[in-house]
């Protein structure tokens, strides 16, 4: 099966069409925020920008904490390139609050970290900036963190707690822990592979060409006690050059009654253990989907 | 850990147990009843020695187990104290006076949720935990415990019979003075608004630690935890000697306070208290910039007796490979890294405590080796 | 700890999804209020209006945009007053591409402060199995922000990871960073207190709080 569109060998990319907006600010030089030039009309990605990753050779004596799925032989099947994080809390904030000024008055960020980002935005009604390697966006319902960093992820969680440490009688209605990671495959041809196991191309008949998954997104409850509520999306990546992108979500209900802290609680406590899950989902669905013929 | 061959019924067994850091007393008392001062864990593993001593043997904690010791609550004693005291269902659980504070349990709970919490400090309010559930509300304290020991206490005592002779666990610090010095310390230890957010880390001198006499007939062992000297003869080893009564019997082993270090070392203790050329047992502590025991304090315990034994090689040694780049990286930002547990050492000292004198046998197990 | 409701029927549009950084591409058809041409306009004066927010779409994959009864602009929404309203967008950041490939974690503890070292205990956090470490680390080796952190006791994270640049230039990486968690409340201090006093009511103990209340 092929998938025009994700012409994996080649650098063409397709047009999908003319939105009226696309939903973010393409820039030629990636790792910035954006400052607002656009391409018109086209939401993928220039080629420029798509990486294209070479999989690393296995190098066995160097563990890696990351995502990898090891099949016959040292070379790996997949290997995770790209990797964030993410906290994600409802409720009801007041996003004049967060501050730069107000992490570092607290203790919970050095005074160097803050003051870097170009781009902030605070607002009585939404707030926007990044402190270090940490992101965080604020508006009246909702509470997002995220790094890209991976080495940032327990920083990232600490952070939170502190957060909601000194404002503890925040009000949550849930909280999300998410993980998102590109894996680069080391076949050509595995982005198909993976689809054509996940969602079989013969259902569809022969009335659409070029068929092409978009997404795929699965729920259910891991074994751990305490665990969320689990989904996962997996698509082609954008990113890395026939690749898979995973988006892991852990949801979490806050009970009515329940006091914030429950939910804090369980963040320190499952936090770590939400983001191994994430990765070994993915790592394992890939072994099972690239490995059997 | 191999499985092992129990002890005889009218046999006095005492095994101490040292990884590098931290150490274990397992105690049998004759007829199947055990006792258990202090816990630790070896490498890889997060069970504590005890447990795995108990199942190498064959013998079965929950209802062997009689007495639980706490000496106190640094980390290196008292981790997997939990688990211990979890499956040793009849066990009674004893500790040191010195941490019978209001200032320690307003330790124990600021631990809770804090993000801080000290291994040891977090142990010992899972212990709490473990007692709280045993003990239903409105029953009298002592019918579960803990039980708050101080110099002068006999927790344990078991009569004489047929085929043994009595044996019983008496306590030998903290005396009185040190009380006030230890609820010092600890009130120290809490945190002041607006204080940083840190771990409860350990104060020295340690001059309330609970130290243990055990005794039969033929046979008296003192372990010396981590208890150190003061100048106050009121405090430390120095109350001990001056409590010590000229008829008691001398003791024919010593588990080495504190590593073998100078701090804990009184040359009346054992002109005193011990007998000539004792059994001599240290646990050591690799975790420190010195590790203990040093060279010096191996000689000087080589000067008092020629049966003296430790359970582990202090010092460590360099962490197994992880990668020629990371150990590269890792030794370029972290100097001088060395493991701080090694093998779980055990020197295991057996004693008849019938009617009839036998002579205490020794054995080194899994890396214990003697002092030369 | 009693955990909250957990076991939901799984919500299509569950909102707890990260959405700041756009992974990867958005084709949900939503329009937006705003032009095609996405960028910012205008600024908002805080001092002059509170703008109200409305996110651009339900489905939580878009950026704010926030409407100002003040100043006119060729992206606009008219209120129901007739009132030109400016629109500011504010863009989703797009996620760095430079690639973080953990080598090796550790979790380390200050046990000893020296004038320019300090020594730690270093907890694997990559292998759980492996024993601790005891290490010395150059008071040179953190970062200036983090050197007031450096007390016994403090906690940190050490990493090493590889690093690749845009431009594809791999680099190892070592990282300190200190543990930061709130300074200590005197609301925590007291009713760790208060706890304290009934534990050592069950226990047998007695309390400073309680001897000074009797």
């Amino acid at each position: 099966m092929s998938y025009p569109g994700y012409s994996l060998n080649s650098k063409k990319v397709r047009n999908f069409g003319n939105f009226s907006r696309p939903p973010y600010a393409v820039r030629e030089d990636l790792g910035k925020p954006s400052s607002g030039r656009v391409r018109r009309g086209c939401t993928q990605p220039l080629p420029s920008e798509v990486a294209h990753g070479e999989p690393n050779p296995v190098d066995t004596s160097q563990p890696d904490t990351g995502c990898e799925s090891i099949g016959p032989g040292k070379m790996p099947l997949s290997t995770c390139e790209i990797s964030g994080a993410s906290i994600v809390l409802l409720g009801s904030f007041n996003p004049w609050i967060f501050q730069p000024s107000w992490l570092v008055a607290t203790g919970l960020a050095a005074a160097q970290e803050a003051g870097g980002d170009d781009e902030s935005v605070i607002h009585p009604q939404v707030t926007a900036f990044g402190i270090g390697s940490l992101d965080l966006r604020v508006t009246r319902e909702k509470f997002e963190i995220n790094t890209a960093d991976s080495a940032q992820f327990r920083p990232l969680c600490d952070m939170v707690i502190g957060i909601f440490g000194i404002l503890e009688h925040t009000p949550f209605t849930a909280m999300g822990l998410n993980r998102r990671m590109h894996f680069s495959i080391a076949d050509p041809n595995g982005v198909e592979q993976v689809f054509a196991r996940l969602a079989p191309r013969e259902p569809w008949g022969d009335q659409l060409q070029d068929l092409l998954p978009q997404s795929l997104t699965i729920a259910g409850n891991p074994p751990a006690e305490h665990a969320g509520r689990f989904s996962v999306t997996v698509e082609p990546s954008v990113r890395v050059q026939g690749g898979i992108f995973f988006a892991a979500n852990e949801h979490y209900d806050n009970e009515k009654g329940s006091a914030a802290r429950v939910l804090l609680d369980l963040l320190q406590a499952r936090w770590e253990e939400s983001l191994r899950f994430a990765e070994t989902f993915a790592a394992n669905l890939l072994e099972r989907t690239l490995k059997r013929r | 850990m191999a499985s092992q061959h129990r002890p005889k019924t009218n046999e006095i067994e005492i095994s101490i147990f040292g990884p590098g850091v931290g150490e274990c007393v397992v105690i049998h008392l004759g007829r199947g009843n055990w006792a258990i001062v202090d816990s630790c864990c070896g490498t890889g593993s997060n069970n504590p020695v005890a447990l795995d001593y108990f199942e190498a043997l064959g013998v079965d904690p929950a209802s062997a187990v009689k007495h639980f010791f706490i000496t106190h609550w640094h980390d290196d004693h008292i981790r997997g104290a939990s688990q211990v005291l979890a499956r040793c269902k009849q066990a009674k659980f004893w500790c040191s006076s010195a941490i019978g504070t209001g200032d320690f349990f307003t330790l124990v709970c600021l631990s809770k949720g804090s993000g801080m919490a000290s291994s040891g400090v977090d142990e010992f309010r899972a212990i709490l935990e473990i007692l709280s559930q045993r003990k239903p509300s409105g029953v009298r304290s002592a019918a579960v415990g803990p039980e708050w020991l101080l110099a002068g206490m006999s927790p344990v005592s078991y009569r004489p019979t047929l085929w043994m002779r009595g044996v019983r666990i008496l306590a030998l610090s903290p005396s009185a003075a040190s009380l006030t010095l230890a609820y010092r310390q600890i009130a120290n230890l809490l945190p002041r608004e607006g204080e940083d957010r840190r771990r409860v880390v350990r104060q020295s001198p340690n001059q309330s630690s609970l130290v243990l006499s055990v005794e039969s007939k033929w046979f008296r062992a003192i372990l010396g935890a981590d208890l150190e000297n003061s100048a106050n003869p009121a405090v430390g080893w120095g109350a001990i000697v001056q409590s010590h009564r000229p008829n008691l019997d001398l003791a024919d082993q010593l588990k080495v306070p504190h590593h073998g270090s100078r701090n804990a070392d009184n040359p009346e203790v054992w002109r005193v208290l011990l007998k000539k050329n004792p059994i001599a047992v240290v646990t050591p502590n690799s975790a420190l910039r010195q590790p203990l025991p040093t060279p010096a304090d191996v000689a000087r315990i080589r000067r008092r007796t020629n049966r003296g034994f430790c359970t582990s090689r202090p010092g460590g040694r360099k962490p197994t490979t992880r990668g020629g780049a990371i150990d590269k990286t890792a030794d370029s930002v972290a100097k001088n890294r060395r493991t701080v547990l090694g093998s779980m050492g055990h020197v295991r000292c057996r004693i008849g405590a019938g009617w009839v004198r036998t002579a205490p046998r020794i054995e080194l197990l899994s890396g214990a080796y003697p002092l030369e | 700890m009693s955990a909250p409701s957990v076991r939901q029927r799984f919500h299509p549009n569950d909102t707890t999804r990260g959405v700041l950084f756009q992974d990867q591409r958005e084709d949900d058809g939503v329009r937006s209020p705003s032009a095609s041409d996405w960028r910012p306009r205008f600024a908002v004066e805080p001092d002059q209006c509170f703008p109200e927010i409305e996110e651009a779409s339900s489905n939580n994959g878009h950026a704010l945009t926030l409407h100002s009864p003040h100043v006119s602009g060729d992206n606009v929404q008219p209120r129901a007053n007739g009132r030109a309203i400016p629109v500011v967008a504010i863009s989703y950041k797009v996620a760095p591409d430079a690639r973080v490939r953990i080598l090796q974690e550790w979790e380390g503890e200050v046990t000893e402060v020296y004038d320019q070292e300090f020594d730690v205990i270093l907890r694997d956090l990559s292998d759980r199995l492996r024993p601790e470490e005891r290490a010395t680390i150059d008071v040179e080796d953190v970062s200036l922000g983090d050197r007031s952190q450096i007390k016994l006791g403090a906690i940190f994270y050490l990493s090493i990871s590889y690093r690749t640049t845009e431009r594809g230039q791999r680099r190892r990486v070592s990282e300190i960073a200190f543990r930061r968690l709130p300074a200590w409340s005197g609301r925590e201090i007291k009713e760790a207190q208060r706890k304290a006093v009934e534990m050592g009511r069950r226990f047998g103990v007695s309390t400073q709080a309680e001897d000074q209340r009797d």
